[in-house]
């Protein structure tokens, strides 16, 4: 052993349990701070994602958070397609699915729900979606699919379904002529069916649609064209993909404003935690800093001593927090929630130097008495 | 040259004041053998605290080589204690957890270890028949070889004066001589000036400087 950092690492490796349980305590906070935040990262991606493919405006009913809870007219799609400068509209039919195959399909929270897409095949197949960039078997709608569906490998392989199997949706029966693929939980959610027989299906009126996507000639147009919509018709919502994306990061960040008061709670008690160990570790060894004065330890000796075995502790609890999370978010948001992970390095870091401050702010204070002791009291004691 | 002049040390408890020392004048040579004797709650170990700089006094001077110590700041006191005072407690008190050879370089840690500081202690250790311990856990040899690891700890830096508070205290009559032995080849070899509380007076030998103390206060010198 040559310096003092060699001497911290011996007293914290000679108390193994309690190093262990305020590492454990301190990991378990960076855990869940980069957990949470993470996740919220990666649906905040996966809606960009989702949003990418389209270069154009999506009209919804205003005030709807989603496609599935908007309804309109076609009739002001027609009024809409005849607006200088746009190229052309596909309208949708959005609808939630109660049951799939008999079974409820919101029995796993989100993960689990599914939508009936509603398109005109004609339309469609003349302006591709991002959903023909993603199909890997069969093929997409044609104009006289009538019970005929396009959905997702994932939605297929949760009813133990194959391309030309019929798949009950609600009270219909559906025979499968696609399967895509996008690996994003919103987008494999959708069920795509000729819009007629999706107005069937929910018994709308024949002119009920959802959403409409508008293309423009120049995209530059678009700004222009959206406040006209929005000028023609003040009970529809007109916006890029970016405003609407921002419009579900309005509801996420209070998301995120109640995991960093989450993650607060936890980096206290951690900190907390840290305290109470280098205490507890401090009264042990009493007599130890009386006999390191006695040999000519300073008080920042003593200090530099405590604060070295903190740091260590703060260093590797945020190292193991910090790997058990990517791990965590890896396996939780690839194989349960379906999202790509997307695990920040400014959030890594971060974690890793909080766990770090965390660590001696709660080591300050027991430092601060072990360099007081009166070396006398100490040797008394012993 | 060691020198205390009216040295006074106050202690405040509840029910009032304690003062251990009251007016203590010595002058102790430069390679001198020294014992403080005396019964139980006389002061010895206060003086011997006050000597090497542990404590202050009350009231009173403790000079050694020309510099009072009660002008020195804490700082200047610990590399003081760092750099001129040895010392050697009854209960051994080594670091558990680590090995003898560690235990022996602590006073060394705040200042960086060298090689030659390394091999300094292992040769200490040797001299002291401790070269097979070097590696053991000091939790793991004997009370006798405690004392030794204590005594190369205390010689580590090579100080001027060793201060020992009953080292034999918790051994046994063979050890203690093996212990005193060593005391006297250190004194004789390194003209270390050594300092001895202790209870067991056979070890006096007549050219030991013999201070005995009663209530605070030196009754014979």
């Amino acid at each position: 052993m040559y310096n003092m950092w060699q001497f911290a690492l011996k007293n914290i490796l000679s108390r193994k349990l309690r190093s262990t349980l305020a590492i454990v305590g301190l990991s378990i906070s960076i855990i869940s701070a980069v957990c949470l935040l993470s996740v919220s990262s990666s649906i905040k991606h996966s809606i960009s994602q989702t949003f990418s493919w389209m270069d154009g405006l999506l009209v919804m009913q205003k005030g709807s958070l989603a496609p599935a809870f908007s309804t309109i007219t076609q009739d002001n799609i027609e009024i809409i397609r005849r607006i200088k400068g746009v190229k052309y509209t596909i309208s949708q039919l959005y609808r939630l699915v109660p049951t799939v195959e008999n079974k409820t399909t919101l029995m796993g929270g989100a993960t689990t729900a599914v939508v009936i897409m509603g398109v005109d095949p004609v339309e469609s197949s003349r302006y591709p979606t991002i959903y023909h960039k993603y199909l890997k078997e069969g093929r997409m709608l044609e104009p006289n699919d009538t019970y005929n569906v396009v959905l997702s490998r994932r939605v297929a392989e949760r009813y133990g379904k194959h391309l030309g199997n019929n798949i009950k949706i609600m009270n219909a029966s559906y025979k499968i002529m696609g399967l895509y693929e996008s690996n994003s939980i919103f987008m494999d959610a959708a069920l795509i069916v000729p819009l007629e027989v999706a107005r069937r299906q929910f018994q709308t009126t024949p002119t009920t649609i959802s959403t409409c996507y508008v293309s423009a000639n120049d995209p530059h147009d678009l700004d222009r064209i959206e406040k006209e919509i929005e000028t023609i018709f003040p009970s529809l919502d007109a916006k890029n993909p970016v405003e609407w994306a921002n419009e579900f990061f309005l509801f996420t960040r209070r998301l995120d404003l109640f995991i960093l008061l989450i993650s607060s709670i936890a980096i206290i008690v951690s900190t907390i935690g840290i305290l109470n160990t280098m205490l507890m570790s401090i009264t042990e060894r009493f007599v130890e800093f009386g006999i390191l004065k006695a040999n000519g330890w300073t008080k920042g000796n003593v200090l530099g001593l405590v604060m070295c075995e903190t740091l260590y502790l703060g260093t590797l609890g945020g190292l193991i927090g910090c790997f058990v999370a990517y791990l965590a978010v890896k396996i939780l948001l690839t194989h349960l929630l379906y999202i790509e992970p997307i695990i920040p390095l400014w959030l890594m870091l971060s974690a890793f130097v909080g766990a770090v401050i965390i660590a001696l702010i709660g080591g300050i204070y027991p430092a601060y008495r072990a360099a007081r002791l009166n070396p006398i009291d100490a040797i008394r004691a012993s | 040259m060691i020198q205390t002049i009216n040295l006074f040390k106050t202690y405040r408890i509840d029910s009032g004041e304690v003062n251990a020392l009251r007016g203590i004048n010595l002058v102790i040579p430069p390679g001198s053998f020294n014992f403080i004797i005396g019964p139980s709650g006389s002061g010895k170990s206060t003086l011997l605290y006050l000597l090497g700089a542990l404590d202050r006094p009350t009231q009173g001077q403790v000079i050694i080589e020309d510099k009072d110590l009660n002008t020195l700041s804490d700082y200047e006191r610990s590399l003081f204690r760092r750099q001129k005072v040895g010392f050697i407690f009854q209960s051994f008190n080594l670091i558990h957890n680590l090995t003898v050879l560690e235990n022996v370089l602590v006073p060394l840690l705040p200042v960086k270890i060298k090689s030659a500081d390394r091999q300094r202690a292992i040769d200490l250790l040797k001299s002291l028949g401790l070269s097979k311990r070097l590696g053991h856990q000091a939790n793991r040899i004997s009370g006798g070889e405690e004392q030794r690891v204590a005594i190369a700890r205390a010689l580590i830096k090579q100080p001027l004066i060793i201060l020992a508070d009953e080292p034999t205290g918790e051994l046994d009559t063979k050890t203690a001589t093996e212990i005193f032995n060593i005391f006297r080849r250190i004194n004789r070899e390194q003209n270390t000036t050594l300092i001895i509380v202790t209870h067991n007076t056979k070890f006096i030998e007549p050219k030991d400087r013999i201070y005995k103390l009663q209530d605070g206060s030196i009754l014979l010198e």
